[in-house]
């Protein structure tokens, strides 16, 4: 008995050497196989008769990867039958997309990657982790300079002419900037309005705010007349001098020749040298101070940190900003008599607020200085986008997915079919510019897809058609090239690498200026010097220096031109 | 003789001690409470009112919205129900066999390389690939990606339940198997007939330990899994809270910039959410709880 136990056990442990052997063997074939034959999101019959006759290529299912709040947007698969219908004789590719969270969107992209998984596009940006930067560092991504000046992808080259380009490319290893990733964006200017009680401001004699005093005027009538409400409600993190620095400075140059990358401040000389200043607030420091325009120099250079202590004081600015976070919900519940967001959320804003206060109505006051002064050339950008498309260096379908960009980016059909939905079902269009929600469509399960996943650009935008007229008038400014200036470090892009110690030190210390920008420490001088001493304990001396050398390197191939 | 039983009574001091040491208790469970009970209201409470009013103790103004938004439309919430209790009773039967079937050996003084074996288990404990190879190995080796046992097979076994077993078989006297041996049974036959019945209180401890850590888990689901069927409960929650956070979180401006009108989730659903997913595990631990407790004790009392 013992000896037939002992064959068994040595039987059952080849048996298990054997599966150990079997499993090794599989993975060369491994995860493309599986990756295109099994992963069919819609079922559509595969085309049998192939590619003999028609000369139509081949069907090949492209991964694509993005986010979503949910785990799909609402009605995407009908958009994607719809999309296939159009384009199934000239691209014949079938999409499916991943949705994944969007603090998790860079970790998962990267993995992907390393792991030799099928991806063909992937959404990357300057704000995920790790940073589009960074990924191209590591070249992770395709260089996609010659789909966009080749005759086979004429719509790109048409839609992303070359200044859009150089501003959105990145630097590789060697410092050479290519394209690395497809911008998506509508406007080049963040927008930035105040949202105020319309209703409230007319009740108290002032109507529409168009200037800084009338907003101050609207504030003591608050702070006056409606104790308990919040008459600037602030998320943490913002600051007054942030959010009204612009605007509260009475002169607007015509030069602009001042940038700030990386939170250092940087002005460029006449001889076309740039200069770094030395300290955290760029205008404490003498040197840097003395190479703006003259009128600038004529001010007092702490002017926006006086303002907010006077607003502080006031009653305007309260204790709890320093712990908010959800200052929209604290103003369309009534809480809160103003608020900063970006104007391209006038509609959903207005049609909380009005649903939620009773007799409420939105006011909108416009922080870019350009808007605010309606002067052109006095809003800056650097025409970057802050959302991109990137291809993989593993794929093996980049041909077929610029193919399908350029698909979509061939006319205003095409590409209001992936943002907006099928005409008809999910939307309907009025006019050339603007769209409505048709009649008896709920808004919560109408498609709702990102367009700065995909399809985000300037030249092909359509407009809720209930927004109100001056809405649309800043939006359209703020995508015009010639009503906005292009900022001194625009196509610029900071590496980190060399001072990454020295960035980490500094990036725990973001907050420690949010106290002195909202006008809540009496002492501003002596403030303005501890959190100095605490910069340059962290190495900000050293970041300032890279800067420097960095910004001046780029200067010499895109010199300042005056603007 | 019968002896007289005598009432041991307590003296004023003891009652005091007792009556303030209860009181405590108490009073420390009721701010444990607390949180939920409020968590609770909220959820059921009119969103605006919550945000104009405050969190409270009773419910201001009574609103099913949240419970209602949640299962409308696609029944993801009650999917990822039935996936969670799937791969929480599958994983912990799984893990409490294996980790018992490793752990037992170990302490037979007749297995041979039981303390190399013991060795890499260990070893486990202290070093990993990290997260770049185990991803390559579960995608492209096991092809384990998107596929329900991904959640189940890789965290049943774990070194540290295996240890914890093997030192609860240990204080089971070898004499017991020796005996059977003597008898004429085979060690499989001494394994189930034997030293398992013997083991109830640390079998049902691991099983509780991996419950928890099986019903908690997301962090899989969110390397792994593609397929909305196969989402479990508390990974909705965290991508709901993960929304949250990263649009209000201030060390991304950027984002928050680019973000700039993507909608928050409101308050109601977050807690809606929180509310379902605890739900069962709070009115299942009363039950298991005196398991728990004599789990807790393995070991503690010799003889």
């Amino acid at each position: 008995m013992k000896s037939t136990r002992k064959k068994s056990l040595v039987l059952i442990c080849l048996l298990l050497a054997l599966c150990l052997l079997l499993g090794c063997a599989q993975t060369s074939s491994g995860p493309q196989e599986s990756a295109t034959s099994g992963e069919t999101q819609t079922d559509q019959e595969q085309p049998d008769n192939g590619t003999e006759s028609t000369g139509k290529p081949e069907q090949v299912t492209l991964e694509f990867m993005a986010f979503a709040p949910e785990t799909n947007f609402n009605d995407f698969d009908k958009v994607l039958e719809a999309v296939y219908e159009k384009t199934d004789d000239i691209l014949n590719i079938r999409i499916h997309y991943t949705f994944t969270t969007i603090g998790e969107i860079g970790q998962k992209v990267s993995l992907k990657i390393a792991s030799g998984e099928q991806l063909d596009l992937c959404f990357v940006a300057p704000w995920t982790n790790p940073t589009l930067n960074q990924m191209v560092s590591k070249e992770m991504l395709l260089n996609l300079d010659s789909y966009f000046d080749s005759p086979e992808y004429p719509a790109l080259g048409k839609l992303f002419d070359e200044e859009y380009l150089r501003n959105n490319s990145f630097a590789d290893a060697s410092g050479e900037y290519h394209v690395y990733a497809v911008p998506f964006g509508q406007s080049f200017v963040n927008g930035n309005c105040l949202y105020y009680r319309l209703d409230l401001a007319k009740k108290y004699g002032i109507g529409e705010i168009k200037t800084l005093e009338q907003l101050t005027q609207f504030y003591d009538a608050i702070v006056e007349n409606e104790p308990g409400m919040m008459p600037l409600c602030m998320n943490a993190g913002e600051t007054v001098v942030a959010l009204f620095g612009d605007v509260l400075k009475p002169l607007q140059t015509e030069n602009h020749n001042y940038a700030t990358i990386n939170s250092v401040g940087v002005v460029v000389g006449e001889d076309g040298k740039a200069y770094a200043a030395k300290t955290w607030i760029p205008n404490m420091d003498t040197t840097y101070y003395s190479m703006l325009d003259e009128e600038l120099q004529a001010q007092d250079p702490l002017y926006a940190y006086t303002v907010a202590r006077e607003w502080y004081q006031k009653g305007y600015v309260t204790d709890d900003c320093l712990t908010q976070s959800d200052h929209e919900g604290q103003f369309v519940a009534g809480r809160a008599a103003s608020f900063k967001r970006a104007v391209d959320t006038y509609n959903s804003i207005n049609a909380r607020l009005v649903s939620s206060v009773q007799g409420a109505e939105l006011g909108c006051l416009p922080l870019e200085p350009g808007a605010y002064y309606d002067t052109p050339l006095a809003a800056g950008s650097d025409f970057k986008t802050w959302n991109f498309a990137g291809i993989p260096t593993t794929s093996e379908y980049a041909d077929r997915t610029m193919g399908f960009l350029n698909w979509l980016f061939e006319s205003k059909e095409n590409h209001d079919l992936m943002e907006l939905g099928i005409e008809g079902v999910h939307w309907e269009a009025v006019g050339e510019d603007y769209y409505k929600i048709p009649e008896g469509v709920d808004p919560a399960k109408n498609y709702n897809f990102y367009g700065y996943l995909l399809t985000w650009n300037p030249n092909y935008v359509r407009y809720l058609d209930t927004t109100p007229e001056f809405i649309v008038d800043l939006y359209k400014k703020y995508a015009d090239t010639s009503f906005i200036y292009k900022k001194v470090e625009a196509g610029f892009s900071f590496m980190t690498d060399p001072v990454k110690s020295e960035q980490a030190l500094m990036n725990d210390l973001t907050s420690l200026g949010t106290p002195l920008g909202n006008g809540m420490v009496e002492d501003i001088p002596g403030e303005i010097e501890r959190i100095q001493a605490q910069y340059d304990a962290a190495g900000f001396q050293t970041i300032v220096a890279e800067v420097e050398r960095q910004f001046n390197e780029f200067l010499l191939e895109n010199p300042y031109e005056g603007q | 003789m019968t002896v007289a039983k005598r009432r041991i009574r307590s003296s004023g001091k003891d009652t005091l001690v007792e009556v303030f040491g209860t009181l405590l208790c108490v009073l420390f469970a009721l701010f444990c409470f607390l949180p939920l009970w409020v968590a609770l209201v909220a959820s059921f409470s009119n969103e605006s009112a919550v945000i104009r009013d405050g969190y409270g103790l009773w419910i201001n103004q009574w609103d099913l919205t949240s419970y209602k938004l949640i299962f409308d439309g696609t029944d993801t919430v009650l999917n990822a129900y039935g996936v969670t209790i799937l791969t929480t009773v599958c994983g912990a039967a799984l893990t409490v066999v294996l980790t018992a079937m490793l752990a037992y050996p170990i302490t037979v003084q007749s297995l041979k390389y039981r303390n190399a074996i013991a060795y890499f288990a260990y070893a486990t404990m202290v070093f990993s690939g990290g997260l770049v190879p185990t991803y390559i190995m579960m995608v492209r080796f096991l092809h384990l990606k998107n596929n329900l046992l991904v959640l189940i097979i890789p965290g049943a076994l774990n070194a540290y339940n295996m240890f914890l077993m093997r030192n609860f078989f240990a204080t089971l006297p070898a004499s017991l198997a020796e005996s059977a041996k003597i008898d004429g049974a085979s060690d499989i036959l001494i394994f189930f007939k034997i030293i398992l019945p013997l083991s109830k209180p640390i079998l049902a401890t691991i099983a509780l330990f991996a419950s928890m850590g099986y019903w908690n888990e997301w962090y899989k689901v969110l390397l792994y899994i593609e397929e909305p069927q196969l989402y479990t409960l508390q990974y909705l929650i965290m991508r709901l809270q993960q929304q949250v956070d990263f649009l209000t979180s201030s060390l991304n401006p950027a984002a928050r910039q680019a973000l700039s009108f993507v909608s928050i989730p409101t308050v109601g659903i977050r807690l809606a959410t929180a509310m379902i997913s605890i739900g069962p595990i709070v009115l299942l631990y009363p039950l298991l709880q005196r398991y728990f407790i004599k789990g807790l004790l393995i070991g503690s009392v010799k003889g």
